[in-house]
């Protein structure tokens, strides 16, 4: 139902993996919803909101809701562009800026991916936790990040390479560039 | 050569003026003008729970660390903000600034091994409790109110009262405050003026420790190593001067806002000798507990505290 | 120099069709990398993208675009144009006035413009189209009307704004439903006085009787329901800005319930819907911050701040060169990204000159919604014209008259600051 254009077999692992992910941060989102019903509900009615509602939202619950779902968004190409001039500029030029641009963009996420997984070892190994009373560990969410921006890595280093192909071979990789004019296949 | 000074105090913060940047004039001075700095305020290069880890990655040369930001990566130093026996700034920042100096318990337990040293520190005023109706009269009157309280230590302490921590985001505290969804707060005398809590407030406590905040500034060490000793001595002349003078200027402010706040309703409750003694007791279980669970974890909880109050011991028994 | 450069490549970047924030993380990243080597990039990209997801209070921007997910999902977002088209439907262009009624309404429960822009789009459009309207005339009017999404609360931008500003997010959204009538009244004047010089762009509607009129009434009682429970709530303090986020999205959902509209598979959509949008605002977010601290680390936004306070200008001079700014800023840059790149630059400039920062988050916001329809950058225009086909310069152009009619507003906003500032200061 949800497979976009750009896929191929060779990607197809990737778009399910991105799909649960996505399903994943909509349920973080969820929880987080019915989070602050009970928390204040329990306040009003009970005199005893939970305690552990704002440190359980802001570690990993929004965590999860954003970088699980960042790979996903992408794909549908659901990260704001602007692509009024995409189709005045010459297609060589146009591939070959994003190819580089996404080939960049692989090199950052993949310093973030890193950076958060050497976060989570030693958190993990440290035995980190949010604080003295709290006592929940901090290394999941380390995780979600390292999980989520690793995956948008391997999103954007399929683009990278999509878009070098297109320029050699002189034909648009179907699905690849993102039209305003077209209706996207899973809005309303 | 210039250094990157990063906090997250907004701009004019009592703390910035007050130490921070009296700080920075004074190496600038005692080096002759050799060392120089770039200051990034209120987070220009990060998020507070952030500014350790920038400090030791060296993108900042020198990061502001309040330390319950940083719980995760500093338990230990959290005892400052224990509510421990002292009541004024000055008295928790020597007891702290003793064990958390270079070579200080403190320093060795945590700070070292995070390959970072405190430079300049300061122990806030401890915490009051203020309500915005209920009349306060006695170690009584908290039971079954929902007071404002961030932080394991805090929240514990305002159970500890009969009362139920609620956490609300800073700015939305006065909002809450004047529409009942909390009955008070829990909170530093120097943060009411700035979140307008005063004509929503009708009576605090006076002189009692609910809790404090560390606001410190670290470098690491890599980063210390590589500067001259002449330089490293003329930064910790200026600590040792402007620690004792922030610290001072904290305090007298402190008054200056109670005042404030005393001219817009605030009535000011003292406690009767055999109340203090009570709270005291209560708030004193807090550390021992507090202490319990970071030796749970293999970390050294309880010599910690134990130099924290026997320093503490120091200052009380020292003549002014 | 390394700002020139850093600045090309970000242009580069965006001009040809790069996400906005990747964009900026590249050329942020590259500039950190040119200023401070490998422990700028490193320190910077270690921290800054768990903070910007890591924060409670950065919860309402979900939980408001789930509530409009589950009040469009509900249907009755969809009975709100018709109900004002019954109301002011006899008009010559009533439709288009109808349009913008239905777009304040809508903005009264989504916070995303261009959510806005597209319920409106979807439903005002096709029957605009229908009766003979000029696609300039209604394709403007939508776009417009979808703007006063970011004004009326909830308001994802100003939320945005609230929390760099670190101010209280409450009367910031309290002090946008002035403004918001007042532009919503600006776009029915605009309308009419377009119809006076042109009556063939639009018909005259049908009458109603008063009977059909009340009828009509019977599928907005929900969403005056739901703007009562979160602004409401907000404004007599019943629940802080965060809580009515949560809670607004929760009796949404029950009203899609309700409606019968709500099962697994509805539920799961509006959920990853809210995700993609979540991720895709948070992205931007954190592209900008990169972006940010290297701008920050050149030192350039500190000079900027002290060459326009060594001006020597009036204070009103120097911030109607600053909204002049953001208005420029808005031709060619998403609204989100402009608000994290300029407000920590620029807010203390404005407190300086002795301006209120909630006067001034509005303003803002109001010169947003103006770059929210001017070219090249458009966003509620691209999104009409998705649903349209029609060519995006004469969607452009249709919007025109709306521009300079917003102008004026914000003319009126500046001069009588008050206009802001009085709801909130009854809180
Ligand atoms: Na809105
Ligand atoms: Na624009």
């Amino acid at each position: 139902m949800t497979t976009t254009p750009e896929d191929n077999a060779g990607t197809r692992f990737l778009s399910a993996t991105e799909r649960l992910f996505a399903l994943f941060s909509g349920i973080a989102i969820g929880v987080i919803m019915l989070t602050v019903v009970a928390d204040v509900s329990m306040r009003y009615l009970l005199r005893q909101p939970l305690a552990w509602s704002y440190d359980m939202i802001g570690t990993y619950l929004m965590v999860a809701g954003f970088f699980l779902a960042l790979s996903d968004t992408l794909r549908h190409h659901g990260h704001i562009a602007i692509d009024m001039f995409t189709d005045k500029l010459p297609r060589p030029m146009l591939h070959i800026s994003q190819g580089v641009g996404y080939a960049l963009a692989v090199a950052i996420l993949t310093i973030i991916a890193l950076q958060a997984g050497h976060r989570m070892i030693v958190a993990w190994r440290g035995g980190d936790l949010i604080s003295a009373s709290v006592s929940w560990p901090t290394w999941p969410s380390y995780f979600l990040a390292f999980i989520g921006t690793a995956l948008i890595a391997l999103r954007c280093l399929i683009r990278a390479a999509l878009h070098f192909r297109s320029c050699l071979t002189g034909k648009d990789w179907p699905g690849l560039l993102y039209s305003p004019h077209e209706d996207q296949p899973e809005k309303e | 050569e210039t250094l990157r000074v990063a906090d997250s105090f907004p701009v004019g913060h009592y703390i910035a003026e007050n130490m921070t940047k009296v700080w920075m004039e004074k190496v600038t001075e005692l080096t002759g003008g050799e060392v120089e700095f770039e200051y990034y305020p209120a987070e220009q290069l990060g998020k507070s729970k952030d500014l350790l880890s920038l400090a030791q990655t060296n993108t900042v040369d020198i990061g502001y660390v309040g330390v319950s930001y940083i719980a995760d990566k500093l338990p230990l130093s959290a005892v400052g903000e224990l509510p421990e026996a002292f009541n004024k700034s000055c008295q928790g920042t020597e007891a702290y600034w003793s064990i958390a100096k270079p070579g200080g318990i403190l320093d060795q337990a945590e700070l070292a091994p995070q390959g970072v040293r405190m430079l300049l520190v300061m122990v806030l005023s401890p915490y009051q409790i203020m309500t915005a109706k209920k009349e306060i009269s006695g170690v009584d009157s908290f039971g079954g109110l929902k007071l404002r309280a961030t932080g394991g230590t805090k929240e514990i302490a305002v159970e500890l009262m009969g009362a139920t921590p609620v956490t609300i985001p800073a700015p939305e505290t006065r909002e809450a405050l004047t529409r009942g969804t909390i009955d008070g707060v829990l909170f530093p005398h120097s943060s009411v003026l700035p979140y307008e809590l005063e004509p929503a407030l009708a009576y605090g406590t006076e002189d009692m420790n609910f809790g404090s905040f560390v606001a410190s500034y670290v470098i690491s060490e890599d980063r210390w190593n590589r500067l001259d000793p002449t330089v490293q001595q003329a930064m910790t002349d200026a600590a040792e001067e402007v620690i004792r003078s922030a610290c001072k200027i904290s305090e007298e402010l402190d008054l200056e806002d109670k005042q404030t706040m005393a001219d817009a309703g605030v009535e000011f409750i003292s406690f009767s000798d055999d109340d203090k003694a009570e709270i005291n007791e209560r708030m004193g279980t807090i550390g021992e507990k507090w202490a319990e669970e970071l030796d749970a974890r293999g970390l050294q909880g309880t010599e910690v505290l134990e130099a924290f109050r026997n320093a503490l011991a120091e200052q009380n028994g020292a003549p002014e | 120099m390394t700002v020139t450069l850093v600045l090309l490549l970000l242009f580069l970047f965006l001009l040809t069709g790069l996400p906005v924030a990747l964009a900026m993380a590249i050329s942020g990243a590259a500039g950190l990398y040119i200023l401070g080597g490998w422990s700028f990039v490193q320190g910077i990209l270690r921290t800054t993208p768990i903070s910007t997801a890591s924060s409670y209070e950065i919860i309402t921007i979900p939980m408001f675009i789930l509530m409009a997910e589950f009040v469009i999902l509900s249907g009755v977002a969809k009975d709100l144009f018709r109900a004002a088209a019954i109301w002011v439907g006899r008009l010559r262009g009533g439709l288009a006035m109808a349009t913008a009624i239905a777009g304040a309404g809508f903005g009264a429960i989504s916070g995303s413009s261009t959510a806005a822009a597209a319920t409106l789009a979807s439903t005002s459009l096709p029957s605009m189209m229908e009766q003979g309207y000029d696609p300039k005339l209604a394709g403007g009017a939508v776009a417009i009307s979808g703007t006063l999404a970011m004004l009326i609360p909830p308001s994802i931008a100003l939320i945005l704004y609230g929390i760099i500003a670190d101010l209280p997010i409450g009367e910031l959204l309290i002090g946008g439903v002035i403004p918001g009538i007042i532009v919503t009244l600006a776009i029915i004047l605009t309308i009419a006085v377009l119809l006076h010089f042109n009556p063939a762009a639009a018909p005259v509607g049908r009458a109603y009787t008063m009977r059909e009129k009340f009828a009509s009434l019977k599928h907005v009682g929900p969403m005056l329901l739901l703007f009562l429970a979160v602004t409401g709530a907000i404004y007599t303090g019943l629940a802080t800005p965060t809580e009515a986020s949560g809670i607004g999205a929760f009796v949404a959902m029950l009203l899609a319930g309700y409606e019968r509209k709500l099962n697994m598979e509805t539920l799961l959509t509006a959920l990853r819907n809210t995700a993609h949008t979540t991720a895709m605002i948070l992205f931007i977010i954190l592209g900008a911050h990169i972006f940010g601290y290297f701008l920050t680390l050149s030192r350039v936004t500190n000079d900027l701040a002290s060459w326009v306070g060594g001006l020597g200008f009036a204070p009103m001079a120097i911030m109607a060169l600053i909204l002049i700014g953001y208005l420029i800023l808005g031709f060619f840059m998403d609204q989100i990204a402009i608000l994290i790149l300029t407000v920590p630059v620029i807010l203390p400039v404005v407190l300086q000159l002795g301006y209120d920062p909630i006067w001034f988050g509005v303003m803002v916001i109001v010169t947003a919604e103006v770059g929210m329809v001017t070219p090249p950058m458009g966003m509620n225009v691209f999104v009409v014209a998705r649903y349209t086909k029609r060519p995006l310069g004469e969607l452009f152009r249709g919007v025109m008259p709306h521009v300079w009619a917003h102008l004026i507003v914000l003319l009126l906003l500046l001069l009588f600051p008050g206009l802001i500032l009085w709801l909130p200061s009854t809180m």
